[in-house]
């Protein structure tokens, strides 16, 4: 019977490779959305598209790729972030100001310690 | 400054001469840049920017209010008209809002594309796509005193 210390180890191994492959998954659905969409201005066809909604699929577990990919290159995450979270932390006076939109939902990120 | 990933999408910009006009962003979209912004997106959807007062809904009676409450009416065609300035609201098959595009001093017109570029384009018919789908209005308003 392997010992604590062995059972241990294996168990932070698959965690890092399901962390790994889910980092994966998200970046290559962010991409294709990003190409899929790359013209689009409405917010409901940015937000239906099907990577996108896989992402939302991924639920809790992709808050912080979100929250990273918000904080690296800004863009159109806050639908999938307030289906995940149920959170909404923009101010009404900055609404659509993707800029002051990613700062707020960074801001919350770190105060629930997603980042 | 011709650019063929534009042509595959808008099949229409081609042998025309259309120009790329500024770096892609998501700050901002055609509805806003049709206004004259270029620090917010605006959709009626909510936590997006939407004109105080107009229903938040996509479709062409809210877009034709949006534009309306900044005091242009719809006028008949999109040819370039002495002290007006034009702006042209795009619906997809479905009758739904999908693009707008604003016209310049020359004539030419000018359309941010979705997070992507904006482009100065001869005429409306180019951006007229699968995912623009067509003109559905014009609308005209005197140009402001400057």
């Amino acid at each position: 019977m392997p010992s604590a210390r062995t059972r241990a180890a294996r168990t932070r191994r698959v965690s890092f490779r399901a962390a790994d492959h889910l980092a994966k998954t998200f970046r290559q659905l962010a991409d294709r959305w990003r190409a899929e969409t790359r013209f689009v201005s409405s917010v409901e066809k940015l937000s239906m598209n099907p990577s996108y909604q896989r992402i939302i699929g991924m639920g809790a577990p992709a808050v912080p790729l979100l929250l990273r990919e918000l904080k690296e290159k800004p863009d159109h995450w806050f639908w999938a972030l307030e289906a995940i979270t149920g959170a909404n932390p923009v101010p009404v006076e900055d609404q659509g100001d993707i800029q002051k939109m990613a700062e707020a939902w960074l801001s919350w990120g770190h105060q629930h310690r997603y980042l | 400054m011709a650019s063929n990933y534009l042509e595959l999408t808008f099949p229409n910009l081609r042998g025309t001469a259309y120009r790329i006009t500024s770096p892609s962003s998501p700050a901002y979209n055609c509805i806003a840049w049709a206004a004259g912004e270029t620090h917010r997106w605006w959709w009626p959807t909510p936590s997006y920017y939407w004109p105080r007062g107009i229903t938040r809904e996509a479709t062409l009676s809210a877009f034709l209010a949006v534009f309306q409450s900044l005091g242009y009416t719809v006028c008949d065609d999109a040819r370039l008209e002495a002290g007006f300035e034009k702006v042209a609201i795009y619906a997809d098959a479905g009758g739904v809002p999908s693009h707008a595009a604003r016209q310049l001093e020359s004539g030419e017109w000018t359309s941010k594309l979705g997070p992507d570029v904006d482009i100065r384009h001869t005429d409306l018919k180019s951006l007229e796509s699968a995912v623009y789908g067509v003109v559905s209005h014009i609308l005209s308003r005197r140009k402001p005193a400057r």
